[in-house]
């Protein structure tokens, strides 16, 4: 959440000789971050993040309290001149009052407040309000509009107005919406109820208000309203922020009241309201509000203990130091016993959250750096990730390219999001492939040739279980040379990794051809576990090996031909292909025994039973 | 002796055969047959040999130096230690065939060593995963407004009747829980997860897939001290020892107390410029474990402590000085123009 506070609000509030600068740095180390401090011709003005856990920061009077109570670490003496959330109601409060039926589902509405004014004359506010408002990011628009508005601001309690008049036999029936039900909110908005909305219906049954959301506009003051019933509610946050999320209804009530606002805040707000209609639309408030109210539940206070807090902090703070520090956020704290204020209860409940209040008070920025000691874990025997950067290391070394695709695909996999972003994302992917022929499309044309390749994950759906996720391999080229892919597929596993792999085409295997580029696909989930750095060395020997091209009759299987080869006799070694032409092969063999130096007469033995072959 | 002979005279062949150049021909016949060559030296035991030997190995020693010679080809013009050839040096070279490694890949390897420097353990969780290690072990129940925040895909898949939805991981917490599992609740606990995360969000700093890196310390006595010093050791490691750090209060529901890490600013060094806050970048959150996570994770919160934190990959290496990438989306665009840049 974002709220903009103007530096000369902010010190009717806060007395303190900190500049706006000193104040930022203090709030953001310390407090909410103040992203940026914009400087205008004759104030300054806050642009401050506040976390969804304090939405008592969006306000006036919560930055206020903050800042004083941060100042002072900082060296800048600082305290609250005022506070109006502690001030004592002037207004009489009544469950029942003439002016106004209602009948309230407590459950919906912790607390309902409102007071007729009568005589009320709409028209622009002074210069004073509309300054104020505009340095806070709002427009000025009439008198009573904002007055509602300043008093969100300047409280962070969101309060509506009804026309009165327009209020059918002055009832009130606080209520659950009925599916189907529809109502037309004061931006001209219709919308249809799903069912299960905070709505209040008036003596004719007509819906006049989206409560926390929106008002209707059935009900809303206009420029000839002159009885204004003003209204400061508390409502269940959840009914709340589903409201406002499934009718895409985002306004700023509603973003306060989702997150749960504390019921003592509202007479003094009524309060405020009440004297600034008198001051600014001459209206004449009824002397007895409305005021129906669950009391809210009492919370026992929260024990700290001193040793807790510093194991947390890593350093030594006294009791008084600690008691220091709450009572300046206004926590009251008697022996270490520290009672929460209303506005703090939803998100201070355990003795961490008191720890943070006192870590981030005392300063993250003061407390050491320090790398911990203690014993080491033990170690974790995975060497997936020492193989994929020694396969990494290796294909760039020859000229491949490491890419980084989606994971997401359009082709149907089995494995459905339920919401995508765009159809091209719909699925996870069970495959490399797909992810690698677009992007080779994608870059046809732009280089000679394209050699990539990418490990990552594919998801293998599973009945009643996550998508098994098994890391793959893919080598992708446009060199349609397939022994050459042979070849680099060969180089990193038989050689960097030790292990044998297949190489075919087939739906087992993991050749793909296109008309533009081949891809070999492999499973590392299963190879990688027998990967071995280790080799084992074969001591050179003292006999010189005989070395001599033959040719011979290639008959279609290669593969076939080396094992008629190797057969022949053991003194056959090596054999490479140095060349293929038509039918013809050129095989290097390489003779060798161990035992002994093999003379011409021993090789010609074996090389008159090879040229036997073809 | 005979031996010996047909031994040079195979390796000769042998590694004439295997494709020698003539810069490589001229230097086996200085090694064969040059005047204190192989042959040469071997002549030299002649004399001792017995004298019905000798003719014999006479006969082969011409057999062994007739075919060196003739493998070795006709005799070339000696150059007798003329001058190279005048070379234009400026001529570009051959270069091999350069592959490149990605980004990413390059700051994961990065980020990893400077982690193992200093204990912890490279771990690998599920990218997609159950909803309750995804958000409600983390102090999220279901419907809890922060759930929002991540903008998260979900698996048309039935639910688990305990774990619930299945989930893209918006973040690399869910390896959270899980290390405690893994560990069978029994600290301590130093892992970082590097994993794909998923988000519905794209635009110039949002890829629908991205990486996270999670770091876990879980022992007894952890404090603020420690998450402060583990960040500043990463923050020095991969940004440079000019950079600095800062923690500021920030909320998460899985942490108590919870931050949000700062560096400086590489491009104004921390005095404020149009691309950063007042001299400041956000690297990401972390924060002390929440007493609800140990407990999730089976783990005693009143006898051990930990921090967490879960950064964003990319975002982290875009803020190293001199990368200059504008939009985070080039990353997965794949064009082999962006790609062979690095």
């Amino acid at each position: 959440m974002q709220i903009l506070i103007p530096d000369s609000w902010l010190r009717e509030y806060l007395k303190t000789k900190a500049t706006p600068k000193q104040i930022q740095e203090a709030l953001s180390l310390c407090s909410a971050s103040v992203e940026r401090l914009h400087q205008t011709k004759d104030d300054f003005v806050y642009d401050i993040e506040v976390t969804t856990n304090r939405v008592d920061l969006m306000s006036v009077i919560g930055i206020a309290q903050e800042a004083a109570a941060v100042l002072p670490q900082f060296g800048h003496p600082a305290k609250l001149i005022k506070n109006p959330l502690l001030e004592k109601p002037e207004v009489k409060m009544a469950k029942a009052v003439d002016y106004l039926k209602v009948q309230v589902d407590s459950k919906l509405c912790p607390r309902f407040t409102a007071v007729l004014i009568k005589g009320v004359t709409v028209k622009p506010s002074p210069q004073w309000l509309v300054k104020k408002l505009e340095l806070a990011g709002m427009r000025g628009l009439n008198n009573v509009v904002d007055i509602s508005n300043y008093l969100m601001h300047l409280i962070g309690q969101p309060v509506h107005t009804f026309d009165w008049d327009k209020i059918t036999n002055h009832t009130m029936i606080l209520r659950e919406s009925k599916p189907g039900e529809k109502v037309t909110t004061i931006d001209k908005k219709s919308h249809t109820l799903g069912g299960g909305e905070i709505v209040i219906a008036d003596g004719s049954l007509r819906l006049i208000d989206m409560c926390g959301i929106m008002g209707g506009l059935n009900s809303a003051v206009d420029e000839r309203t002159q009885n204004v019933l003003l209204f400061v509610q508390t409502y269940e946050p959840v009914h709340i922020r589903k409201t406002s999320m499934s009718q895409a209804q985002r306004s700023a009530a509603a973003v306060l009241f989702e997150k749960g606002l504390p019921t003592e805040n509202v007479p003094p707000t009524l309060n405020l309201g009440i004297n600034l209609f008198k001051e600014l639309t001459g209206g004449k408030p009824e002397p007895v509000a409305i005021d129906l109210a669950t009391p809210p539940k009492k919370e026992a206070p929260i024990k700290l203990d001193v040793q807790f807090v510093n194991r947390r902090l890593g350093i030594n703070l006294s009791a008084a130091a600690i008691s220091k520090i709450l009572v300046s956020l206004g926590f009251g704290v008697n022996n270490l016993q520290v009672s929460v204020p209303p506005r703090r209860r939803l998100d201070v409940v355990l003795a961490e959250d008191l720890v943070e209040e006192v870590a981030r008070v005392y300063g993250y920025h003061n407390l050491p750096s320090i790398l911990m000691t203690g014993s080491l874990p033990e170690a974790v025997h995975n060497q997936t990730f020492y193989w994929e950067s020694q396969i990494k290391s290796a294909l760039s070394h020859w000229g491949f390219t490491e890419t980084y695709t989606y994971s997401l695909m359009v082709q149907d996999s089995g494995l459905k999001l339920k919401n995508p972003l765009s159809s091209e994302w719909a699925y996870l992917r069970t495959s490399l492939v797909p992810s690698h022929l677009l992007t080779v499309t994608e870059n046809l044309g732009r280089v000679k040739e394209i050699n990539l390749f990418e490990i990552a994950n594919i998801y293998l759906p599973r009945k009643g279980d996550l998508p098994q996720e098994r890391l793959h391999l893919i080598i992708t080229t446009t060199n349609l040379d397939i022994p050459r892919l042979k070849g680099i597929v060969e180089a990193v596993f038989n050689w960097e990794l030790g292990i044998k792999v297949e190489f075919n085409f087939g739906r087992e295997v993991n050749l793909h051809t296109s008309p533009s580029c081949l891809t070999y696909e492999i499973d590392l989930t299963e190879v990688l576990p027998q990967a071995k750095a280790d080799k084992t060395y074969v001591p050179i020997s003292k006999f010189s090996p005989v070395i001599e091209d033959v040719n011979i009759r290639y008959q279609g299987n290669y593969d076939q031909l080396l094992t008629q080869l190797k057969k022949i006799s053991h003194l056959i070694s090596v054999i490479e292909m140095v060349d293929i032409y038509e039918d013809k092969l050129t095989l290097r063999i390489t003779y060798h025994s161990a035992a002994k130096q093999l003379s011409s007469a021993d090789v010609a033995v074996v090389r008159d039973k090879i040229m036997e072959l073809g | 002796m005979r031996d010996k002979l047909q031994n040079i005279k195979n390796e000769a062949l042998a590694l004439i055969i295997a494709g020698a150049d003539q810069a490589e021909k001229d230097r086996l016949r200085v090694h064969y047959l040059g005047k204190k060559g192989v042959l040469a030296e071997i002549a030299k035991e002649f004399p001792s040999l017995a004298s019905d030997e000798k003719a014999d190995v006479g006969e082969l020693f011409n057999d062994v130096k007739q075919a060196i010679t003739n493998a070795l080809g006709t005799v070339q013009a000696e150059s007798g230690g003329a001058a190279l050839p005048s070379v234009d040096v400026t001529l570009p070279g051959v270069k091999p065939p350069l592959g490149h490694l990605h980004p990413v890949t390059k700051a994961i390897a990065e980020i990893s060593s400077i982690f193992e420097r200093i204990g912890f353990t490279r771990v690998r969780y599920p990218e997609v995963d159950w909803d309750w290690y995804a958000f409600e072990s983390l102090n999220m129940p279901k419907g809890h407004p922060a759930r929002d925040e991540w903008e998260t895909f979900f698996v048309d898949a039935p639910d688990h009747s305990k774990l619930g939805k299945v989930v893209l991981t918006p973040h690399t917490s869910n390896g959270q829980v899980r290390e405690m599992e893994r560990v069978k609740a029994t600290p301590p606990i130093r892992m970082v997860n590097i994993a794909k995360c998923y988000r519905r969000q794209s635009d110039v700093s949002h890829t629908v897939m991205f990486h996270q890196f999670e770091g876990l310390v879980i022992d007894e006595g952890i404090n603020i001290t420690h998450l402060k010093g583990t960040i500043d050791h990463f923050v020095k490691q991969f940004f440079g020892p000019q950079r600095k750090s800062r923690l500021r209060p920030y909320h998460f529901q899985f942490t108590e107390p919870s931050f949000e890490v700062d560096v400086t600013c590489d491009i104004c060094n921390g005095r404020g410029c149009k691309l950063c806050k007042e001299g400041w970048l956000e690297l990401g959150g972390a924060g002390m474990v929440h007493p609800n996570v140990l407990k999730a994770g089976k783990i005693d919160s009143a006898k051990y402590s930990g921090f967490a934190f879960g950064w964003g990959v990319e975002r982290t290496y875009m803020m190293k000085s001199g990368i200059k990438i504008d939009d985070l989306r080039l990353l997965y665009s794949n064009d082999i123009r962006f790609l062979t840049q690095f």
